[in-house]
């Protein structure tokens, strides 16, 4: 992200949708995500890695579901009333993927400006500065933006992860 | 890949004559569905592949390596690379180089398999795989665990209540997460779909047993309930679940459920690799 606001005024702001994962607060780009739903009977797939909670029937689509506990949490994230999927579309390989975050509660929507944004320091964070793309102090604690497209490849893995960075990286 | 039969595998007339086979060549397409694959098989009565001359060409061509010895399956490989061509001349209906590589690809982009076999003088067959995408199967849905499992009809030969002691037999062999059990007079191995799929939680006191067959295998696939037949609409995994083992696909549910649909074959194949080298390892 290129800092161009001018100082003074609000730098335009990209909404972000909030949601926690094992106790910490993570965002997304509003723009990467197309819904938010209530966690459904999610199908078991097996022989995937452990991030892949299974598949889930999303109006007719089966769509993989991928559980951020394992990654940022260390475990599998146990079901509440809360927990919620986050449907993102991610570009892998050139191509669209549609792939569900289960996350422990959907939050809020806010606005990130590019000034509001920190780098992330190379360690001391759970998720680490590969899939975050900043993070930015929220009424007193951390928020920090996740890289969805990194987080997937990762956590997906396949030859493409690299050529997803790539595509995630243009402008 | 008929155009390819007619004109590299089909002798000539007088040749064929000289072996004793019919002047006149056959050429066989079967299409088939087996356990929720298509199978499309292209069938010669030519002099199968020559062996030698593939060899030969593929030196020349520089992709194998003087003296390697090579079994015949990567030796029928080698016709699939692109490019690779043994007729001696440029026909109106192939030799161009362009031939097998195309199949290949196609089928490799389908998630398909390509076989060939081949017997000298005899023929050769070309046996496609592809999976299905879209399609409707008949299925046989079964429950284990919390999960249920939709495996196609067409490898479904009987269903069968497991006996209470069927599972003492496992003893002998732990790994296999199975047994074998008594079907009228013959033995017959059964594999936990539950073992086999990983679920968690213990069998339930009394499982069912699905008698399942494919390519001349029949195994038992022991699970916790019988669902019944359904028609099952298959969506393709996509991707990601592609790489699971043992399933091809999944299916929609009457309450909105995915269910997967269970490979049979690899299943089957996986557990006769492992059988065999269990055996290996205690005759070692």
């Amino acid at each position: 992200m290129t800092s161009n606001a001018h100082p003074g005024s609000p730098a335009p702001g990209a909404q972000h949708l909030t949601f926690s994962v094992a106790g910490e607060s993570y965002a997304v780009d509003v723009l990467h995500v197309r819904e938010v739903v209530e966690v459904m009977p999610i199908t078991r797939v097996p022989s995937l890695p452990a991030a892949v909670r299974g598949v889930v029937n999303l109006r007719g689509a089966v769509v993989p579901v991928v559980d951020l506990g394992v990654r940022l949490g260390g475990a599998p994230l146990a079901l509440t009333k809360r927990s919620c999927i986050v449907v993102i579309e991610v570009d892998r390989a050139g191509e669209p993927m549609i792939v569900g975050l289960l996350v422990d509660a959907v939050d809020q929507v806010i606005e990130l400006g590019p000034d509001s944004l920190e780098p992330v320091p190379p360690f001391g964070t759970r998720a680490g500065p590969d899939v975050l793309d900043g993070m930015a102090v929220l009424g007193g604690s951390f928020v920090l933006v996740l890289d969805t497209a990194r987080v997937v490849a990762e956590l997906l893995g396949g030859a493409d992860a690299r050529r997803v960075h790539a595509d995630a990286g243009a402008p | 890949m008929i155009r390819n039969a007619v004109d590299h595998a089909l002798e000539a007339p007088e040749t064929r004559t000289a072996a004793g086979k019919e002047a006149e060549g056959t050429i066989v397409l079967r299409a088939r569905h087996e356990a929720g694959r298509i199978v499309v098989e292209v069938c010669d009565d030519g002099a199968g592949f020559d062996r030698e001359r593939i060899l030969a060409r593929a030196r020349e061509r520089g992709m194998i390596a003087e003296g390697s010895r090579l079994d015949d399956d990567d030796v029928y490989r080698l016709v699939l690379a692109p490019g690779f061509s043994t007729a001696s001349a440029v026909t109106d209906l192939s030799g161009r180089g362009v031939g097998m590589d195309v199949v290949a690809r196609n089928v490799a982009a389908l998630k398909g398999t390509l076989a060939i076999a081949s017997r000298p003088g005899a023929g050769s067959t070309m046996t496609i795989r592809v999976p299905l995408t879209l399609a409707i199967i008949d299925g046989f849905a079964v429950g284990v665990a919390e999960e249920t499992y939709v495996i196609p009809m067409d490898a479904v030969r009987e269903c069968l209540a497991l006996p209470r002691d069927a599972g003492a037999t496992s003893a002998a062999a732990p790994s296999a997460g199975g047994g074998v059990l008594e079907l009228r007079g013959a033995p017959l191995p059964f594999l936990r779909l539950r073992d086999v799929f990983a679920l968690p939680g213990a069998p339930p006191p009394v499982e069912s047993v699905v008698v399942v067959e494919s390519e001349g295998v029949r195994v038992g696939l022991a699970v916790d309930a019988l669902h019944g037949e359904s028609e099952a609409v298959v969506k393709p995994l996509g991707e990601v679940l592609e790489r699971a083992d043992g399933v091809t696909g999944s299916t929609i549910l009457g309450d909105g459920r995915v269910a997967l649909i269970v490979d049979v074959p690899t299943i089957l194949h996986r557990a006769m690799r492992r059988g065999e080298r269990a055996a290996k390892g205690e005759r070692a």
